[in-house]
């Protein structure tokens, strides 16, 4: 297993939609072992200062091996990503990472992959990682307008025509949730399938309850705040699934579940 | 203005009473697991001791999520005292560490004396492998109406003399901040017999979420650390240093090595390094070589050597 803190160069940085961002980080040992699903803990704060003070996680949203490269695609939502879309390329950034369990990658039977918001990052890895393996999955993307997902599927050379889209505005693709698409396509498929699946935790209740006895697995990726992202602060619980009151922590043991496990 | 000679001779070494450790860089409890979780990133034999997650008699679930939040260079957290319980530390965590021959200190916390004293008893039983006991007193004592033992002199003294007449550990008591007087409890804990304190666990403090209008931690109240409390851990080491013959263990938003200079200053004898190790895994040990430089070329040849008297 490789881990890696250390400062990485900013190599891209681009703003692909409204406060949506695509960065490009020179790590050749993270893209080598990174797996869909993984995350990073990256820096936003400036040199010797304290503030903000926690790393901020980010999944990878695609690795390039020729260039030794990994990238994440964020949304600007507070201080700490605030402060990270103003890093210019050649900057170095504090990267700890690849970090957690991500998606199980063999699976038999069909495959269906759903990523919402900015919860499409690890679903893109996923879906290039299924491709370059020679295999299949019908991959449903949601967002709220089209120029967001528009820019995101440019800069990781996901072409349109290969994936479902919906967006709410209906500015792209059909107009709506990805419930609808998954919806039709559950209708289609025997027992034998699985749901890979990323986004709001509205959209996660959303497709357990749609496919709820109709897959043989639904795997949701969980987000929470972190302050460590490592297991060592307890600070990630989210809670399982049954009577008695336990946690599972979401750096650790996720952050990718089988949703049987926790509570969505 | 002097030459500034360098010293190749320093001792890192310090006793804090009975408990040997092999340099003052210690890692504070909750913040590094049970060690094992730190190993890519930090040598763990590198470092005087290592501070496991407080460990109560049956396994605590912990507080319902949000459990942490950042506030202005600090962190709020309300884990809930989430342990594995007594009996899983020492079969599943401990033999680790031993194996490792890591300095492992066990952090433990009750609500009631009772507890604390079963618990010494049990970790008695693996006396070799346990550098020392640290009591976290933050605990609400149920039979006080849930009001915490580290809150009073008399909660301090009661806790911390049951418990050292149980063990042969040597007893570090951990100190909770949110008390009018540290240098009462300081010397309450010291007349009981601890061998050690260790100053400070997090400051209560909360968090609000305007959207939803309600608090921010599950919890309600969470304890803030960081480098925002910094400045108010150094005041109440220096205090207590000057309130106790014992040795003083400062903890409390120490992030670079001048912190570690400035407790060590106060009168500290060791330090703890807590949140900065969850924002930067390995910063225990980058602690520990600014500190060594700093000795070296200013001529401490010792740790003690850096209090102000
Ligand atoms: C495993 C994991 C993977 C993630 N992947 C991505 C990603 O690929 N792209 C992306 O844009 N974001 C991702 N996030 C969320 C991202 O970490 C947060 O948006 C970011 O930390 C916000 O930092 P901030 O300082 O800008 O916001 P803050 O000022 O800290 O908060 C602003 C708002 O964001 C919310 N928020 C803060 N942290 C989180 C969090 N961890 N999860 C959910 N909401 C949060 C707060 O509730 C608040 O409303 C991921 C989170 C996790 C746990
Ligand atoms: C996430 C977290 C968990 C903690 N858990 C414990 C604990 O179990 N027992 C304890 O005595 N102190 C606990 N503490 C307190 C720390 O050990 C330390 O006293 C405090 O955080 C101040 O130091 P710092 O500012 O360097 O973090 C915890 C602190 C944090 C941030
Ligand atoms: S973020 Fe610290 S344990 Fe998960």
């Amino acid at each position: 297993m490789v881990l890696v803190d250390r400062k990485c160069k900013i190599i891209h940085h681009s703003q692909v939609g409204p406060e949506v961002y695509v960065l490009g980080i020179d790590a050749v040992d993270v893209a080598k072992h990174a797996l869909p699903g993984q995350f990073v803990m990256i820096g936003v704060r400036g040199k010797s200062a304290f503030d903000p003070l926690l790393r901020r996680p980010f999944s990878i949203a695609w690795t390039d091996h020729v260039k030794g490269m990994i990238f994440i695609f964020y949304r600007v939502v507070g201080r700490g990503t605030r402060l990270l879309s103003e890093y210019m390329p050649g900057t170095g950034l504090e990267l700890l990472g690849p970090l957690g369990r991500g998606f199980s990658l063999e699976v038999s039977g069909r495959r269906i992959l759903v990523g919402g918001g900015l919860g499409i990052a690890p679903i893109i890895f996923l879906y290039k990682w299924i491709k370059a393996s020679g295999a299949s999955a019908t991959c449903i993307l949601g967002a709220r307008t089209g120029d967001e997902l528009l820019g995101a599927l440019k800069a990781s050379d996901i072409s349109l025509e290969d994936v479902i889209i919906t967006t709410e505005d209906g500015s792209l693709g059909k107009k709506g949730l990805v419930t609808g698409p998954l919806a039709k396509c559950l209708d289609h498929i025997g027992g034998d399938a699985t749901i890979q699946a990323c986004g709001p935790a509205p959209m996660l209740k959303a497709v357990s309850n749609l496919s709820n006895h109709k897959v043989r697995l639904l795997e949701v990726s969980l987000e929470s705040y972190m302050a460590c992202g490592i297991g060592l602060c307890l600070g990630c619980a989210h809670k399982k699934r049954g009577d008695s009151e336990e946690y599972v922590h979401i750096c650790k043991d996720g952050p990718v579940f089988d949703a049987r496990d926790v509570v969505l | 203005m002097g030459e500034i000679r360098e010293l190749s001779d320093i001792n890192l070494e310090v006793s804090l009473g009975p408990i040997r450790l092999k340099n003052p860089v210690m890692l504070a409890s909750g913040t590094c697991g049970y060690g094992r979780e730190l190993t890519p990133h930090l040598d763990l034999n590198s470092i005087g001791a290592v501070v496991v997650k407080g460990i109560s008699l049956e396994p605590r679930p912990g507080n319902p999520p949000p459990r942490i939040f950042e506030t202005p260079c600090g962190l709020l957290n309300a884990i809930g005292l989430e342990n594995v319980g007594v009996k899983a530390f020492l079969t599943e965590k401990l033999p680790w560490l031993k194996d490792q021959g890591i300095s492992t200190v066990v952090n433990i916390l009750g609500n009631s004396v009772e507890e604390y004293k079963r618990l010494c008893s049990i970790l008695s039983e693996e006396s070799q492998s346990i550098l020392a006991i640290e009591i976290n007193v933050s605990c609400p004592n149920v039979k006080a109406g849930g009001v915490a033992f580290g809150r009073t002199p008399e909660g301090t003294y009661e806790v911390v003399r049951h418990v050292v007449e149980v063990t042969e550990i040597p007893i570090i008591v951990k100190l909770s901040p949110n008390v009018t007087d540290i240098t009462s409890i300081a010397q309450a804990a010291q007349d009981a017999g601890a061998h050690a304190i260790s100053l400070i666990n997090t400051i209560l403090a909360m968090a609000i979420d305007i959207e939803k209008k309600r608090p921010l931690l599950g919890n309600t109240f969470g304890g803030l650390s960081g480098p925002a409390i910094k400045p108010i851990a150094l005041r109440m080491v220096w205090e207590a240093h000057r309130a106790v013959d014992i040795p003083v263990i400062g903890i409390g938003g120490i992030s670079t090595w001048k912190d570690a200079v400035e407790f060590l200053m106060a009168g500290a004898s060791a330090i703890q390094i807590g949140t900065a190790t969850l924002v930067e895994p390995g910063s225990a040990k980058k602690i520990l070589d600014g500190l060594t430089r700093f000795m070296r070329q200013k001529g401490y040849r010792e740790v003690e050597a850096l209090w102000i008297d």
